[in-house]
């Protein structure tokens, strides 16, 4: 009884294995713990087998099944693994060694119940030996031996046994598969008895199809119904979803359909539903009569959009089919709607889109051939359902639109309905143009231009007149013909008083045509004079404006024609204004005629001239400087040359008025137009502006309009003589950055030699003043070389660039001094005549270099180099009559000696007291004013001598007094 | 033998009421020579407790008389046997015991031929009347009980097992003899716990679960017949009970009791309750226990043979440590070593020995070297009764064993089968919770009061504990 129920329980698994496959999510999980779990039995099976001493078939039986099954099992994941190997590299594995294992378990399974089977063999359950045997043989897909072993088993079990029944059910299935209906009937019928387990509703299921198969179709739809039924009852598969779907074809076959709706309504089930089912089967069948009338049935049902949807597009083949004309169009209109609600999905788009196209083309193509030239009236409907489809078509594709409108069109042309024609052949244009569907435009616009050229009403000639020939264009925007039809159109528009059009085909025919220009000049005149006659000045000047940028090709008497009347239009309120004086009223004017972009440039130009002269008349510098800059950057050199003197007085106004920089900057600015002109005030505009530009110490500016001055043919005197001031100014102003560059630039120029003294001199100043001696001798050196030169060439030089050279001649001098004075007289007396002599040597000296030193036109230097040759002179004198003799000398000795000495510097004070009064004489007569005149006027060295020192912080008088 | 016929053949006295008082009494009878007067001098010797002396007497006299029909020979049998127990008897063919109409021959006899299946005979040996007095009464009637439940007569049965009880209950009362009463103790217990069994037998598990609680756990057959309850307990589906009643055999105290069908049922009951893995560690853990020592059982068994005398001294031997060390054999012998039966046979054998003292007080040196004869015959019989007992229980052990072995596998194999059924059926893996020991699911009677393992024995709690697993059957 026991080893009954265990291997009833083996039995059950086998059949399980099957469920195993179908849903499970932790089916890897399922099969490594069945895995183990087989394994277990096996072991245990072997140990008991061990234990009872091997003489129990049953055993052995329960071996065999455990085998086959984790063979099975094995099977299962090799079929896995196989899958996932890729498909290239699987061509290259053998299935046999991916099934290897499996199959050794198989193979082994056969061996053991071979093995029971002749060691037993009155085993009393052979049955389930030779199941084993036939399960084993499907497992390796022997389908032969399969059958023959559950035929065997079938034979060796007892009829009512379960061995026999699962016996049965398979050699059902496999008569089943074969289309075999009637054995598989009969076994179905058989295994069917008894409810024994949870398969016998799905078993239940497939007897039914046999049923149905064999034109059975009560006992079919009772044994669906009675497996239905205990389908919602655990114990047993569900088959219900298999069999609503089913059931309902079974009833439709058998002619039952409304039981069928009966059925699913008592269930609760969507009738519609299940009909769509049904009717898609049937339509796969090729039922469709069956399929049309179920779908249709179905569609009165239908629960929802999309399953409207959904039976209208099964539908639709079947009204093409059998010719349903009006069906099939009202199915594709309501399909059209839901397209438009964006309902439909990408197979339904595609189905209705076929459906569509083919009835359209098809339609169509029935009227060229005029097949229903006597039918009138269906010739119109049919027309009328082609134009619907072409319609639809659009919609669903609008890239293609233009040729359903086309096609369309065409299809009312075939039936000589022009007046519909033209329409959709505008519409097609026009959606060709949008989709750059070249052919289509040009076959449209073709056809509809013969279109219009037929017999159609007026208002559809005034309607498409303008379409045709643009489309027409648009296909054939050049030829001989195009530009005549240009013309029409143009002229059409012109008609209409549609200018804007007018001037678009214009425009068009200058691009497309652009060697046409004297018809393109008779269409601008017409446009021109419409604006002329309308006062639209503003338009008006826009075409003058694009006739001046070439945009249209002119007639240049053509062009001055309509120049002189632009600007006459413009000054003409203005000038009368000013010719009354009143200059506020032109002020205005002329403000308006440069403020408005309407306006031409030369307008703006002599608005901006004339601007400025009356602000220069009232006095405005500011407004008239502003003006001024606008007008001289708008004139043309030419136009400067013209008026250069009125902005000579304006710079000069603006110079007046303290506005110098501005001044400065007119002045380069008319200097630059002008540079390439003849004209002889260049210099005049470069002298005053660069005269203010260093007053104002701008440097830079100077530099840059000296540095243009060359280019502009400016004179080398005039240019050379503007560096000079700009290096005058650098020193004066203690500038020393560019200081270099100026002189090396003028050093060029040999006249400009002796200029370089004083401003070099101001610079060796400056070093020495800092410290930096070393540069200041090198300056200084050079400042030597610069008189040498000027003397050699007999140039003059500045009396600043004489004091600065005498300044420097006069350090040699009061060096001399300083060592006359610190040579000392001592005794001995040998001693005292060797310095005496010394110091004689070194007057000399002094006196030399004072005499030329005299020899220059340097008043100042003249002076001091006097007052040190006094000094020095005098000095002596002193030191010699003042020397205290060693005591130990007698008195005679001194006395001998005083008196000698007293003789010997005798001729020293004279000769101080003549060079004191020369240097008197050359102060009065040469009306010398130095710093040492008051020494020698004075004539008192004790006194306190006042002298004048500026201060760098005070305040002086520069060259334009503006500090 | 072949001095057991020459005395077999000296007797040929014809019993009269005459009584018998002493040795020499019966020596005379025995020199006469006559066998019919073997019951006078049977009972002569029996005056003198000379029992087993005399059974070869009686066994001659059986076998030389054509038919006993004399009550006070009955009753001299009755004594005999009543002294040196059934077993001396049981031996002797049913052709010469059919002679005698004592009932403890009849009891005899019915039991012979209930053990051979013939019920309907063993009833009719029994329906023969015997008196309530009689020594072999209660266990008559224990067996006649049992013969109407094996055949399912459960009212019947049920009627003379508390006849039997009663009877039993009786010569309880009036018996002085220690071995006697424990035997007399036994008889009523076993009619007790046969009303149950009857139940049991019927399906009627809840009459023969409060009837079981009937058996005071102080009989001596209580242990046992623990086992008995929890399979009771299993049929009526109570299996925290059946575990409850099979986790008593764990208490020290009943460490002697060898059942491997205890594990056995252990598992089964952890299989009925779906716990799978407790009952393949039930099985393991049997397997790891027993297949070794089983092997080396049965290996030493054969060994033995069917040497007797090897088999009497092995529980003797063990007692005294001195056997092979193999565990199911020890496990086997202290089960053995307290089996009434076998303490019966033992207890009838040492009695014999007894004789030997009181055979050198008979006054003839003839008679004294007969009787020692005899005796000796007697207790070689009773020790090979012993052996072949002993031999008989230990072959059983290991038939028990292996079927146990088998069973085990079986268990395991359907656990195995069950748990694919869940893998396959789609069941969800077992999960970690696993509620065990809770209370609710226990059932109980009003007979019944429980008492939760906990781990620990005591006296009036076994086979009352219970415990309260969760089944995981889905």
């Amino acid at each position: 009884m026991k080893r009954k129920l265990i291997f009833a329980i083996c039995l059950i698994t086998l059949f399980a294995v099957n469920a195993i496959y179908e849903a499970n999510a932790d089916v890897e999980q399922r099969r490594a713990e069945l895995f183990k779990v087989l394994d277990e039995e096996l072991r245990e099976v072997t140990r008991l087998n061990k234990q009872i001493g091997a003489r129990r078939p049953d055993l052995i039986l329960r071996m065999a099944q455990i085998l086959l099954e984790k063979g099975r099992l094995l099977k299962d994941q090799e079929n896995l693994k196989y899958l996932e190997i890729p498909a290239k590299e699987r061509e290259k594995i053998s299935s046999v060694d991916i099934y290897m294992e499996s199959r050794r378990y198989f193979d082994q399974a056969q061996r053991t119940v071979l093995l029971l089977l002749k060691k037993f063999p009155r085993f009393e359950e052979k049955a389930d030996a030779y199941y084993i045997l036939a399960y084993n043989a499907k497992e390796i897909k022997e389908d032969d031996q399969s059958k023959k072993f559950f035929l065997k088993a079938l034979q060796e079990s007892k009829s009512d046994s379960i061995i026999a029944d699962k016996s049965r059910i398979a050699l059902a299935e496999i008569y089943f598969n074969k289309g075999l209906y009637d054995k598989s009937m009969s076994l179905y019928e058989a295994a069917l008895r008894n409810k024994r387990d949870k398969w016998w509703t799905k078993d239940a299921f497939n007897l039914s199809w046999c049923y149905f198969k064999l034109g059975k179709y009560d006992k079919a739809i009772a044994i669906m119904s009675e497996s239905y039924e205990l389908s919602k009852q655990s114990r047993f598969i569900d088959m219900s979803k298999s069999i609503e779907r089913d059931l309902a074809f079974f009833y439709t076959e058998a002619g039952r359909s409304d039981e069928a709706i009966a059925f699913y309504k008592k269930h609760g089930k969507s009738v519609s539903e299940i009909m769509l089912k049904v009717g898609r089967y049937l339509k796969s069948q090729g039922k469709y009569v069956a399929a049309e009338k179920t779908l249709i049935d179905g569609l009165q049902y239908k629960q929802s959009e999309k399953e409207e949807i959904e039976f209208n597009v099964e539908l639709l083949s079947l009204f093409e089919k059998y010719g349903k004309d009006q069906k099939h169009i009202e199915a594709c209109r309501a399909l059209a709607i839901f397209f438009s609600k964006g309902v439909l999905n990408a197979d339904q788009i595609e189905v209705l889109k076929f459906n569509a196209q083919k009835m359209s083309a098809l339609i169509q193509q029935q009227l060229v051939n005029k097949t229903y030239d006597h039918q009138l009236e269906i010739r119109d409907n049919k027309a009328s359902a082609a134009h619907e489809y072409f319609m639809i078509s659009a919609i669903l594709s609008p890239e293609h639109s233009p040729q359903d409108y086309f096609h369309a069109g065409e299809t009312f042309f075939a039936i000589t309905n022009y007046d519909r024609a033209i329409p959709l052949y505008a519409e097609a244009i026009k959606r060709a143009q949008k989709y750059k569907d070249t052919k289509t435009e040009s076959l449209a616009s073709t056809a509809l231009m013969v279109s219009l050229g037929k017999d159609v009403k007026k208002s559809t000639v005034d309607q498409f007149l303008v379409p045709a020939y643009q489309s027409f264009l648009s296909s054939n925007p050049a030829g001989e013909k195009s530009s005549l039809i240009y013309q029409r159109l143009f002229s059409v528009f012109i008609e209409k008083k549609n200018y804007l059009d007018a001037e678009k085909v214009l425009v068009t025919y200058k691009t497309t045509m652009p060697a046409e220009f004297e018809t393109q000049e008779k269409m601008l005149a017409q446009v021109m004079d419409h604006y002329k006659d309308i006062g639209d000045k503003v338009s008006l000047v826009n075409w003058v404006k694009r006739i001046d940028a070439k945009e249209f090709k002119v007639s240049p008497e053509y062009a001055a024609k309509i120049k002189t009347l632009v600007l006459g239009m413009q000054f003409e309120k203005v000038e009368r204004a000013s010719t009354k004086g009143d200059k506020k009223e032109a002020l205005k004017g002329y403000l308006q005629i440069y403020k408005s972009p309407e306006m031409s440039q030369d307008a703006k130009k002599t608005a901006a001239y004339n601007i400025s002269v009356l602000f220069y008349q009232q006095g405005d510098s500011t407004q008239l400087n502003l003006w001024a800059n606008r007008a001289v950057s708008m004139m043309a050199p030419s136009e400067i040359v013209k008026f250069e003197k009125d902005l000579i007085i304006f710079s000069t106004d603006l110079f007046q008025r303290r506005l110098l920089s501005d001044s400065a900057a007119l002045s380069e600015r008319v200097f630059d137009k002008i540079c390439s002109t003849e004209s002889k005030n260049k210099r005049v505009f470069l002298k005053n502006a660069n005269v203010i530009y260093l007053a104002e110490k701008q440097f830079e500016s100077s530099k840059r309009i000296l540095a243009k001055a060359g280019k502009c043919g400016v004179g080398t005197d005039v240019i050379l003589a503007g560096y000079l001031d700009h290096l005058n100014e650098l020193s004066a102003s203690s500038k020393w950055n560019s200081f270099s560059e100026i002189i090396a630039f003028l050093e060029q120029s040999k006249e400009m030699i002796p200029q370089l003294i004083y401003p070099s001199s101001l610079l060796a100043n400056e070093l020495e003043g800092i410290g930096r001696s070393d540069e200041a001798a090198k300056i200084k050196h050079k400042m030597m070389s610069y008189y040498a030169t000027s003397k050699k060439n007999k140039l003059d030089v500045p009396t600043e660039g004489l004091d600065a050279i005498s300044s420097i001649r006069l350090t040699v001098v009061e060096e001399n001094l300083k060592k006359l004075n610190s040579m000392k007289l001592s005794f001995p007396e040998p001693e005292y005549n060797r310095i005496l002599k010394a110091k004689f040597a070194i007057l000399d000296g002094i006196t030399t270099d004072v005499v030329s030193i005299s020899e220059m036109a340097s008043g100042a230097g003249i002076i001091k180099a006097y007052r040190l040759l006094v000094q020095a002179h005098e000095d002596v004198k002193n030191e010699v009559l003042s020397f205290v003799l060693p005591a130990e000398k007698t008195p005679d000795y001194v006395s001998s000696f005083k008196k000698s000495m007293a003789k010997l510097v005798e001729p020293l004070f004279e000769q101080a007291e003549d060079f004191r009064q020369t240097a008197v004489k050359k102060i009065e007569k040469e009306n010398i004013l130095s710093t040492d005149n008051s020494w020698f006027l004075t004539k008192n060295r004790k006194i306190f001598i006042p002298e004048y020192f500026s201060e760098t912080v005070s305040v002086s008088m520069d060259k334009v007094g503006s500090k | 033998m072949n001095s057991f016929l020459s005395i077999f053949l000296l007797a040929s006295l014809s019993l009269s009421g005459k009584a018998f008082a002493s040795f020499s009494e019966a020596w005379k009878i025995y020199q006469s020579g006559d066998k019919n007067k073997y019951p006078q001098m049977v009972s002569e010797l029996i005056d003198e407790k000379m029992y087993f002396s005399s059974v070869p007497f009686i066994k001659e006299y059986l076998v030389t008389t054509s038919r006993v029909n004399d009550a006070v020979v009955d009753k001299i049998v009755d004594r005999l046997i009543t002294e040196v127990g059934v077993k001396q008897f049981e031996v002797l063919p049913e052709t010469i015991l059919g002679k005698s109409n004592a009932p403890t021959i009849r009891y005899i006899l019915a039991r012979k031929a209930f053990r051979q299946g013939k019920n309907e005979l063993a009833l009719k040996y029994l329906d023969k009347n015997i008196e309530d007095w009689n020594p072999v009464k209660p266990f008559a009637l224990m067996l006649e009980a049992s013969i109407h439940s094996v055949v399912k007569h459960e009212e019947q049965a049920t009627r003379i097992f508390k006849e039997c009880i009663e009877i039993s209950q009786d010569h309880i009362k009036k018996e002085k003899d220690k071995d006697r009463i424990r035997q007399l103790k036994i008889n009523r217990d076993y009619c007790l716990v046969g009303i149950p069994r009857s139940q049991f037998a019927m399906g009627k598990f809840n009459s023969a679960y409060s009837s079981y609680l009937d058996l005071d756990k102080s009989s001596y057959i209580w242990p046992e017949i623990l086992f008995e309850e929890a399979w009771n307990s299993f049929y009526l589906k109570d299996y925290n009970r059946t575990l409850g009643k099979l986790v008593t055999y764990k208490s020290p105290i009943l460490g002697y009791i060898f059942n491997p069908e205890i594990e056995v049922l252990k598992a089964l009951t952890y299989m009925e309750l779906c716990l799978w893995d407790d009952t393949k560690n039930s099985v393991e853990n049997f397997y790891v226990k027993y297949e070794s020592d089983y092997g080396a059982y049965n290996k030493y068994l054969d060994s033995l043979g069917k040497d007797y005398r090897q088999y009497y001294s092995l529980v003797k031997e063990h007692a005294e440590k001195k056997n092979k060390h193999i565990d199911i054999l020890g496990n086997a012998l202290v089960s053995i070593g307290r089996d009434p039966a076998y303490l019966e046979l033992y207890s009838s054998f040492k009695s014999g020995k007894d004789e030997i003292e009181r055979i050198n007080n008979v006054p003839s040196d003839k008679m004294r070297l007969i009787l020692g004869e005899n005796l000796k015959e007697t207790l070689s019989l009773q020790r090979d009764l012993i052996g072949s007992y002993i031999r008989g229980q230990l072959q059983l052990f290991a038939a028990q064993m292996g079927k146990a072995f088998e069973d085990m596998s079986y268990i395991k194999l359907e656990v195995l089968s069950k748990r694919k059924t869940e893998l396959y059926d789609n069941v969800s893996l077992r999960g970690a919770s696993r509620a065990r020991g809770d209370i609710s699911f226990l059932k109980k009677t009003d007979k019944q009061y429980f008492w939760t393992f906990n781990g620990e024995f005591w006296a009036d709690e076994l086979g009352d504990y219970v415990f309260s697993l969760k089944s995981e059957c889905r």
